[in-house]
């Protein structure tokens, strides 16, 4: 690698490469208005990596030789309503402009040489919230645009847990495995820990199919900041014993005493103890590869004085800091959502992982930063404060989404796993959400309430799927959308798309065989060669 | 039907089941308590459980056992960084507990995670530290370790101390006697532990010991 140093498992050339080659990406990430504003004067100009770049550490091809995809699915708690992003209507479009959930025309952007439209917006409150929102739709847009797949998608149940869990198991498409349990079977048996879930609710539940390898069941991550530390059972505590001494100890412990105690043989053979066991097992290979370390991207500072308890984080960890400028420990300065997606990337990039599930909470959180201009970050219950403010709540979270998003491209895009490839090259986002929303409002009004619908689209990004396109089609008098041909894609206003389209599709993007699953065939949703 | 007679039938009705219902019982002599062999030293007689249920011990539980035990602050038996509680903050999810202000996470999770068994191991071994800390610098009023003598290089006099600490770790963790092998596992340790790092020997199989009983299956699950 020439000059290249070796830190923390990932080849990089030098801080001030790193940054021009993202820079060249970003172009400027100064914050104004109400979220991160990364994807402020963002431009068009594709991967700014050449092969000099960041290369992945870990096993990145499986042994047959076909290269490993990853997944990433962003949950969109709550119901993003496509209506509100890339299938934005304006007033001029559409007859029921008045009764229905369309934009001054002022407001919607067409994407160059796509289908997708963009709502760049200002709004001063989030109904009762008083907070400034901007969006910035169109420069993702003209990013990302090309790499943009919008499927449209009739779901069927306006329950949240349920839709949630649906939307990502195909409605049980697949005796019940969710993709993200499909992807880690198929590409992640060499992997340490190959499904990761940071989500919660029913974007956390776990498939319910018994044929599922074990290793392809999802780890939950509650919390993505201090998640590391339960990766080593004694570094960083003062006074503790060397590591020698410990896994003395931890032999005596598992091969004597625990063997020979009245409670294992009694309750030995409980499920609960067997998985105890197992995971007793894993720990040592956490703390062998530093995962305590390498997985805290974070800086030393008085709370968190990582240093002066013998911990060193990541030695990447400023650069991956001028990407999301809001990483951190617990705390009020912390956008939590921001450290689960560059976690992501951790684990996906240090080989670890090949399907990382993150996304919106439902608790409110504030950026206090500058107490002078409060920022909000999250609403309380996520996209479904459209109960209570539809186009603040919308506006403000699609940006917050798509903002996360781009900052995890523009690392994933940085990071090389053969020359002339990154790991974005292999990747796939999904957007999952439960449903969408409503799609009237009262007229002459700018902000409205909104309650649930089952008729939605999702998105995908990744250089695999069809992009620039729209599967199927938007109904301007009703905002309604209806499905397409999987075949040819072409759209037709007299089908629906189901969630096992979006399942399989998916699926077949990722090159994962499915045998005995019968799903139907989603040509058109793969990427054209 | 006359009242007198009706009233008769019913009498004589009540006497049948009281008669019926005490003749079932059997008057037994009141049987003493079954004493466990339980003495120190002994092995215990165990077999599988047919129920064979057992819950986990969850951060709430596992900080006031701990807490009782070893005889800790609740809150600074385990401090991440020397700040973070271990067992109410910085690893309540991982220890089996619900976060739902900090995490969105409205539910125990139904089982262990990536991390469930370092979390365990750290608060075990930060608390064990504190105990052995505490115990030697007073060995007289020492909670587990009492009395324990070491020499002046740090390694252990041999003494009844180290077996009755033994035992009173089992019987405040366990609330029963250690077996014969468990007290001789233990004692083992010790040496395996001075053959690798002779400096502090005693000091660290204290700590040791503690962490390899407070983190068995026994003290994880009940």
């Amino acid at each position: 690698m020439g000059k290249n140093k070796k830190r923390d498992g990932l080849y990089i050339n030098d801080r001030r490469d790193f940054l021009t080659r993202a820079g060249q990406l970003l172009m400027g990430s100064a914050a104004y208005g109400v979220t991160p504003q990364f994807l402020a004067g963002c431009t068009n100009k594709g991967s700014p990596v050449s092969s000099s770049a960041v290369p992945a550490d870990g096993p990145l091809y499986l042994k047959e030789g076909k290269k490993r995809k990853y997944l990433f699915v962003f949950s969109a708690m709550g119901g993003a309503s496509i209506n509100d992003s890339f299938l934005a209507m304006r007033e001029s479009e559409s007859k029921n402009y008045q009764k229905l959930n369309c934009f001054p025309d002022r407001l919607v952007t067409q994407g160059e040489g796509t289908d997708f439209r963009a709502v760049d917006l200002k709004m001063e409150t989030v109904g009762p919230l008083p907070f400034d929102i901007e969006t910035t739709q169109s420069k993702f847009l003209a990013k990302y645009g090309k790499e943009i797949m919008v499927t449209t998608l009739t779901g069927n149940t306006v329950a949240h847990p349920v839709g949630q869990a649906r939307c990502v198991n195909g409605f049980e498409a697949w005796n019940g495995r969710t993709l993200q349990e499909a992807v880690a079977a198929y590409y992640g048996s060499d992997l340490l820990i190959p499904n990761v879930n940071m989500a919660t609710l029913g974007f956390a539940e776990n498939g319910k199919d018994p044929s599922l390898p074990r290793y392809a069941l999802a780890e939950q991550v509650a919390n993505a900041a201090i998640f590391p530390f339960g990766l080593d059972g004694s570094l960083g505590i003062q006074g503790a014993p060397k590591k020698s001494l410990i896994d003395i100890a931890r032999r005596v412990r598992d091969d004597k005493l625990d063997q020979e105690s009245p409670f294992f043989k009694t309750f030995g053979q409980n499920p609960q103890i067997r998985e105890w066991i197992e995971r007793r097992k894993k720990l040592p290979e956490y703390e062998r590869l530093n995962l305590i370390n390498k997985l805290n991207p974070f800086a030393n500072s008085t709370r968190f004085p990582f240093t002066s308890f013998g911990l060193e984080p990541n030695t990447r960890g400023d650069l991956f800091r001028e990407l999301f400028k809001n990483i951190g420990p617990p705390g009020p300065e912390t956008d939590d959502l921001q450290n689960q997606a560059l976690l992501a990337y951790l684990l996906v990039a240090s080989g670890l992982t090949c399907s990382v599930t993150f996304g919106l909470g439902m608790n409110v959180a504030v950026d206090i930063t500058e107490p002078s201009k409060k920022r909000l970050w999250n609403t309380p219950t996520g996209f479904d404060y459209s109960h209570n403010a539809h186009r603040g709540t919308q506006a403000l979270l699609w940006q917050r989404t798509l903002d996360t998003i781009d900052r995890l491209i523009t690392l994933l895009r940085s990071t090389q796993t053969a020359p002339g490839e990154t790991l974005w090259d292999h990747s796939l986002i999904y957007i999952a959400t439960e449903f969408g929303r409503d799609k009237t409002k009262e007229p002459n009004v700018t902000e409205f309430t909104s309650g649930h619908n089952i008729n939605n689209g999702v998105v995908m990004i990744s250089p695999l799927v069809n992009g620039g396109k729209v599967m199927g089609g938007i109904d301007p008098e009703t905002l309604l959308t209806y499905g397409f041909d999987p075949e040819s894609g072409v759209p037709d206003p007299t089908r629906t798309m189901t969630d096992k389209h979006i399942y399989a599709g998916i699926l077949q993007a990722l090159g994962v065989e499915t045998p005995g699953a019968n799903l139907p065939l989603m040509k058109s949703m793969l990427k054209r060669s | 039907m006359c009242p007198k007679f009706k009233q008769s039938i019913i009498n004589i009705s009540i006497m049948i089941v009281y008669w019926w219902t005490l003749s079932g019982c059997e008057i037994r002599p009141k049987e003493p308590p079954v004493k466990p062999n339980v003495a120190a030293g002994q092995d215990l007689k165990a077999s599988l459980s047919s129920m064979n249920e057992v819950q986990r011990r969850r951060s709430q539980q596992l900080k006031n056992s701990l807490a009782k035990i070893l005889v800790v602050d609740k809150q600074g038996m385990c401090l991440e960084l020397g700040k973070h509680p271990c067992i109410d903050q910085v690893h309540r999810v991982f220890l089996g507990s619900m976060d739902a202000y900090n995490a969105s996470q409205y539910q125990n999770p139904s089982s262990a995670s990536i991390g469930s068994v370092g979390a365990l191991e750290r608060v075990v071994l930060s608390a064990c530290i504190m105990r052995a800390g505490m115990d030697l610098l007073n060995p007289s009023q020492g909670v587990i370790f009492k009395n324990i003598k070491t020499s002046i290089d740090g390694r252990l006099v041999e003494d009844p101390a180290i077996d009755e600490s033994i035992k009173t770790l089992y019987r405040r963790a366990f609330t029963r006697e250690p077996t014969s092998s468990e007290i001789t596992h233990l004692r083992n340790m010790y040496e395996e532990i001075y053959k690798t790092e002779p400096i502090a020997a005693g000091r660290n199989w204290m700590v040791l010991s503690c962490f390899s009983v407070l983190t068995s299956l026994e003290m994880a699950f009940f």
